[in-house]
C-alpha cells in the first residue's frame, strides 16, 4: 500500500512537472525580456548591414565610423546594393521606434503592452525583409 | 511592412516571405499573452523563435538561390539546414550551439567562394548577409541572458 502510494505520488509529481523559465535578469516580465532580445539582436544585424552600406558609400576606406563605433571595411566584400537603402532605413526607424517603446515600458513610463508588441513585430519583419530582399538581389 | 511588395518575384522570395509570415504569425500569438494565466510560461516556452533564428532560417534560401550550384552542394546545404534546425530546436540558444551552426554555414559559403564557376558578386552578397545573421546570433546569447536597455542606442538613418 505504501509502495503504491509512493508510486502514485511520484507519478502525480512527474505529471505536474512543468519546465519553469527563470526570469531573465534585469527584466520586469516576459514581454520586457522578449522585446529586449529582439531589439538587441536587430540592432546588431542592422549595425552590420549599415557598416556595409557606409563602407560602400565611402568607397571602402580602411575604416568607417558607424554610430560612434569604428568598423573595418572589407574591400573584397562587394558593394551594398544602394537601391535597398529604403529597406535599411525602414529597419533603422523600426528599431528606434521599438527601442523607445521598450525603454518606456521597462521604466514604467508606459504600460502599452500591445503597442510594444506591435512595434517589435514590425521591427522583426523589417529586418527579415531587409535580409531576404537583398539576398534575392 | 508590406512583405507582399517585393522588387523581384522568385522562388526564393516566396520561400522567404512564407517563412517571415510563419514567424510573424507566431509572434502575433504573443499579442494576447497574459502573465496572469497559469499556462503563460509554457505558451512562451513553446515559441523559441526569435529574430536570430528567423534570420538564420533565411540563409538556406539565400545560399541555395546562387546560380550554378551543383546538386551535390545543394544536398550539403539541405543537410546543414537540417542540422542547424535540429540544434536550434533543441532548446534555448547557447554559445556552443550558435558557434557550431555558424561554423557550418561559413564552411558552406567559403567552399562556394572557392568555386570559380559561381558568380562572385552573388557569393559576396550572401557572405555580407551572413555577417549580419552572425552578428544577431552572437548577440542573442547575451541578450537572452540579461536585459539591459541602456545598451540599445539610437541608430541614424543613412
Amino acid at each position: 500500500m505504501k509502495l503504491t502510494t509512493l508510486l502514485l505520488s511520484l507519478a502525480i509529481l512527474c505529471g505536474c512537472h512543468k519546465a519553469v523559465i527563470a526570469p531573465v535578469p534585469g527584466s520586469i516580465n516576459n514581454l520586457d525580456s522578449w522585446a529586449f532580445r529582439i531589439v538587441s539582436d536587430s540592432s546588431a544585424a542592422i549595425h552590420s548591414v549599415k557598416t556595409w552600406e557606409q563602407c560602400t558609400e565611402l568607397n571602402f576606406p580602411a575604416t568607417v565610423t558607424v554610430d560612434g563605433n569604428a568598423e573595418v571595411c572589407d574591400a573584397k566584400s562587394g558593394k551594398f546594393p544602394m537601391e535597398y537603402k529604403p529597406q535599411l532605413n525602414l529597419a533603422i526607424t523600426s528599431l528606434n521606434t521599438a527601442s523607445a517603446a521598450g525603454k518606456a515600458y521597462h521604466s514604467g513610463l508606459s504600460n502599452d503592452a500591445a503597442g510594444l508588441t506591435q512595434a517589435v513585430n514590425q521591427l522583426s519583419q523589417a529586418v527579415s525583409a531587409l535580409v531576404s530582399q537583398i539576398g534575392a538581389h | 511592412m508590406a512583405l507582399g511588395v517585393l522588387p523581384q518575384t522568385s522562388r526564393t522570395d516566396a520561400t522567404n516571405r512564407d517563412r517571415a509570415r510563419s514567424i510573424s504569425h507566431q509572434l502575433y500569438l504573443r499579442e494576447n499573452w497574459n502573465d496572469d494565466q497559469p499556462h503563460a510560461e509554457s505558451r512562451i516556452e513553446g515559441i523559441h523563435i526569435g529574430l536570430a533564428v528567423l534570420l538564420l532560417n533565411l540563409l538556406p534560401g539565400l545560399v541555395g538561390a546562387i546560380p550554378g550550384i551543383s546538386s551535390a552542394v545543394k544536398q550539403i546545404i539541405t543537410d546543414v539546414s537540417g542540422s542547424a534546425s535540429a540544434v536550434l530546436a533543441s532548446g534555448s540558444i547557447s554559445s556552443p550551439s550558435v558557434n557550431t551552426v555558424l561554423a557550418a554555414w561559413l564552411g558552406v559559403i567559403n567552399a562556394l567562394k572557392n568555386d570559380p564557376s559561381l558568380p562572385q558578386d552573388k557569393l559576396n552578397l550572401v557572405l555580407q548577409l551572413e555577417k549580419a545573421v552572425q552578428a544577431a546570433l552572437l548577440n542573442d546569447v547575451q541578450a537572452s541572458a540579461a536585459v539591459d536597455w541602456t545598451k540599445i542606442v539610437t541608430i541614424a538613418t543613412v
